[in-house]
C-alpha cells in the first residue's frame, strides 16, 4: 500500500505555514501589480531611462529578470519556512504526545522520516516553484493588460515565450539540484528535531556558533564558519562563472544568455561537495530514523 | 487454538529496579484479557514491550513475531489505544479518517463513519474542539473500523464519565469482538469490566500474581463470610486474605472444597475486584 501521499498530506495539515506563507507572498505580489505607479518604477529601474538605454535584447532580459526577482523572494521565504518546519517536524509530535498515535498505525519510522525529508526538500520547493510561476503569469497578465498600450512598457519589458520556457525549465531543474545540495542541512535539522528533549531552536543554532568561536579561540582559524557559510549561501559564487546565482548574476549580465546562466544550478551536479553532502545526509537520516524508532517515549 | 501472545521470562529493568521480573504468560486468540495491577506494577511496561515500543530481555512473541525487532510487521495486525496516545489537536475528524484509510490496508472507512454518525462528533471538527469523551469516541471509531487480530487498550477510559465508559465497553463487546479477535486491556476500574473479561492476569511488583480464565476462578477461589465465633477455626484452613465487613469476617480461600467451608458461613464467589484486593494485600511484601 502506497502510504506516501497521505504521509505528505499529514505534513501539510499539521504545518500550515508550509503553504500559508508562500501563498501570502504570492497574493501580496499580485496586489502590488495593481498599485498606480507599478511598471513606471519597477525594481528601482526608471522605465523611461530604461527605454532610452534599451538595446534590442533588453526588454526580454528585464522580463526574465523580473521572474528571477520573485523567485529570489520566494527562495528567501522558503528557507525560513523550511528552517522552522524542519525544526518542528519530529519534535511537535513528541511535544503534543501524538507520537504513540502515529506509531499505533502500520507506518514504519523510515517511511515517516523520509516523508518529512521529502516535504522539506521536494514538495515545498516544487509547490513554491509552481506558485511563483503562476504568480508571475498573473502579474504579467495584469501589467500587460494595464499598460499594454503604453509603448514605454514594450520597450522596457516584453513577453518572450522561448525565454520563459528556458528560464522555467532551469528553475524546475534547480529544485532538484538544490534538494541534493541542502539535503545535509535538512537532515541535520531533522536529527536535532528527533533528538532534542526541548529547545530545538537553541540546539540547532548554538552548536555551530560555539564551534565557530571555539575554533577561532583555539586554532585562530575559521574553517567551520567557512564550510557552513559555503553550504548555506556562498556556494552561489561558484556558479555562472563566479558571478553567482539569480539576479546577482543577472546584474552583471551583458546578454540574455548570461542572465539565464545565472539561473542554472546544474553545474553543481559535477561538484564533489554536492555528493559528499548527499552521503552525509544519508548517514544523518539513518540516525534520525533509529532515534524515532528506538527512543522510549514515556 | 492459536496463541497470540507468548511471554517466557519477560524481563525489563530500569536501572536497579525490575519493572518486569521474568514473567511467563500467554494469551490465546478470541479472549478478552484484563491485565490488572496496582500503579507501578509493570502493566504499562508489559504492554509497551508487546507493542514493540521498548526493548526487553527474555522471550516475547506477538502473533509469532518479535515485537521489537519486527515491529513494522507486527503493527499490521495489532491496534492500540494507549492512555498517552493522544490524538493531535490540529487534526480534523475527516483528516483522521483520511489518514488511517491511507495507511491501513484493513481499515473500513464506512464502519468508522457509521459509528461517528451515532455520536455528536462532526466531520469538520478539530480534535481540539472535542471533549475528552468525544476524542475517545473518535479514537474508538478509528480502531473499531480496523480489522486487527490483537487490540491493546491501556486505560482507554481514563478520565471519562460513567456514561462514556459504559458506552465504550458496550461498543467494544457488541460491535468489535469476535472469536477471531483478541483484546488485552488494563484499567483501574476493575468492577466495570468484570463481566467483559474471559481471562485475568494480576501483576504486582513485576511478578504475575494470578493468571486464570474467569470461569476457572469460581472453582479455585472462595469467599466465606465467616461468623465471628467461627473465625479462629476457619483460620486454621489458612485463608490468604481476610477483612471485616458488617461484623463478619470475609475470608478468601484458594483451592479449598466448598464442603470444608460451608459450616463457617455464607459462601460466595469473590468478584474480580475483591479477588484483586485480596491477592494484592494478601501477597507477601
Amino acid at each position: 500500500m502506497n502510504t506516501l501521499p497521505v504521509l505528505i498530506r499529514r505534513e501539510i495539515w499539521e504545518h500550515r505555514v508550509l503553504w500559508m506563507a508562500p501563498l501570502a507572498v504570492s497574493v501580496l505580489y499580485v496586489l502590488l501589480c495593481f498599485l498606480p505607479n507599478t511598471g513606471v518604477n519597477m525594481g528601482g529601474i526608471d522605465i523611461a531611462e530604461a527605454a532610452r538605454a534599451g538595446s534590442p535584447e533588453r526588454p526580454v532580459i528585464i522580463f526574465t529578470a523580473v521572474q528571477m526577482v520573485l523567485m529570489g523572494v520566494f527562495y528567501v521565504l522558503m528557507s525560513i519556512v523550511a528552517f522552522f518546519y524542519l525544526s518542528d517536524c519530529l519534535y511537535a509530535e513528541r511535544k503534543d504526545r501524538s507520537i504513540l498515535f502515529w506509531k499505533s498505525l502500520p507506518v514504519s519510522d523510515t517511511e515517516t522520516v523520509l516523508s518529512k525529508l521529502l516535504v522539506a526538500l521536494i514538495v515545498l520547493p516544487l509547490g513554491v516553484y509552481v506558485l511563483a510561476l503562476i504568480t508571475n503569469l498573473a502579474a504579467f497578465g495584469i501589467l500587460f493588460t494595464r499598460f499594454g498600450r503604453n509603448p514605454a512598457l514594450d520597450s522596457f519589458m516584453r513577453w518572450d515565450t522561448v525565454a520563459w520556457v528556458r528560464l522555467n525549465a532551469l528553475l524546475l531543474a534547480d529544485v532538484f539540484v538544490f534538494a541534493l545540495w541542502f539535503a545535509p542541512v535538512a537532515a541535520c535539522q531533522m536529527l536535532i528535531s528527533a533528538w532534542a528533549k526541548s529547545s530545538v531552536f537553541l540546539w540547532t543554532v548554538l552548536p555551530p556558533i560555539v564551534l565557530i568561536l571555539a575554533e577561532r579561540l583555539v586554532f585562530g582559524t575559521t574553517h567551520t564558519g567557512q564550510v557552513l557559510a559555503y553550504r548555506l549561501g556562498s556556494f552561489v559564487w561558484d556558479l555562472a562563472g563566479h558571478r553567482g546565482f539569480g539576479l546577482s548574476a543577472g546584474a552583471h549580465a551583458s546578454g540574455l544568455e548570461d542572465v539565464l546562466a545565472g539561473a542554472n544550478a546544474l553545474p553543481m551536479l559535477t561538484w564533489p561537495s554536492t555528493w559528499i553532502g548527499v552521503a552525509v545526509a544519508a548517514a544523518l537520516i539513518f540516525a534520525t530514523i533509529r532515534i524515532r524508532r528506538y527512543r522510549d517515549e514515556s | 487454538m492459536t496463541t497470540v501472545i507468548e511471554a517466557r521470562g519477560l524481563t525489563k529493568s530500569f536501572g536497579a529496579t525490575r519493572a518486569l521480573d521474568g514473567i511467563d504468560f500467554s494469551v490465546e486468540a478470541g479472549r478478552i484479557v484484563g491485565l490488572i495491577g496496582p500503579n507501578g506494577a509493570g502493566k504499562t511496561t508489559a504492554l509497551k514491550a508487546i507493542l514493540g515500543l521498548t526493548p526487553f530481555e527474555g522471550d516475547l512473541s506477538v502473533l509469532g513475531k518479535n515485537p521489537y525487532s519486527q515491529r513494522d510487521a507486527v503493527m499490521r495486525d495489532v491496534c492500540f489505544i494507549a492512555d498517552v496516545a493522544v490524538l493531535p489537536k490540529w487534526l480534523r475528524v475527516s483528516q483522521a479518517l483520511d489518514f488511517v484509510a491511507g495507511v491501513h490496508p484493513r481499515f473500513e472507512r464506512s464502519r468508522a463513519e457509521e459509528f461517528l454518525r451515532k455520536t455528536d462528533i462532526k466531520m469538520k471538527s478539530h480534535v481540539r474542539e472535542l471533549s475528552k469523551g468525544m476524542v475517545t469516541q473518535l479514537h474508538l471509531a478509528l480502531i473499531l473500523a480496523i480489522d486487527a487480530r490483537l487490540l491493546v487498550l491501556d486505560e482507554p477510559t481514563l478520565g471519562l464519565d460513567l456514561l462514556y465508559r459504559r458506552q465504550f465497553y458496550d461498543t467494544l463487546l457488541n460491535d468489535y469482538f469476535d472469536k477471531e479477535r483478541t483484546i488485552l486491556l488494563t484499567t483501574h476500574q476493575v468492577e466495570e469490566i468484570e463481566n467483559l473479561l474471559t481471562d485475568v492476569i494480576f501483576i504486582n511488583r513485576g511478578h504475575i500474581a494470578l493468571d486464570s480464565a474467569v470461569e476457572g476462578l469460581a472453582t479455585r477461589y472462595v469467599q466465606v463470610n465467616v461468623k465471628p465465633d467461627q473465625a479462629v477455626r476457619a483460620r486454621e484452613l489458612k485463608p490468604f486474605y481476610e477483612r471485616e465487613i458488617f461484623g463478619r469476617v470475609a475470608m478468601f480461600f484458594e483451592d479449598r472444597s466448598t464442603d470444608e467451608l460451608v459450616p463457617f458461613g455464607e459462601i460466595r464467589t469473590p468478584s474480580i475486584a475483591d479477588l484483586f484486593v485480596a491477592k494484592m494485600q494478601g501477597a507477601p511484601a
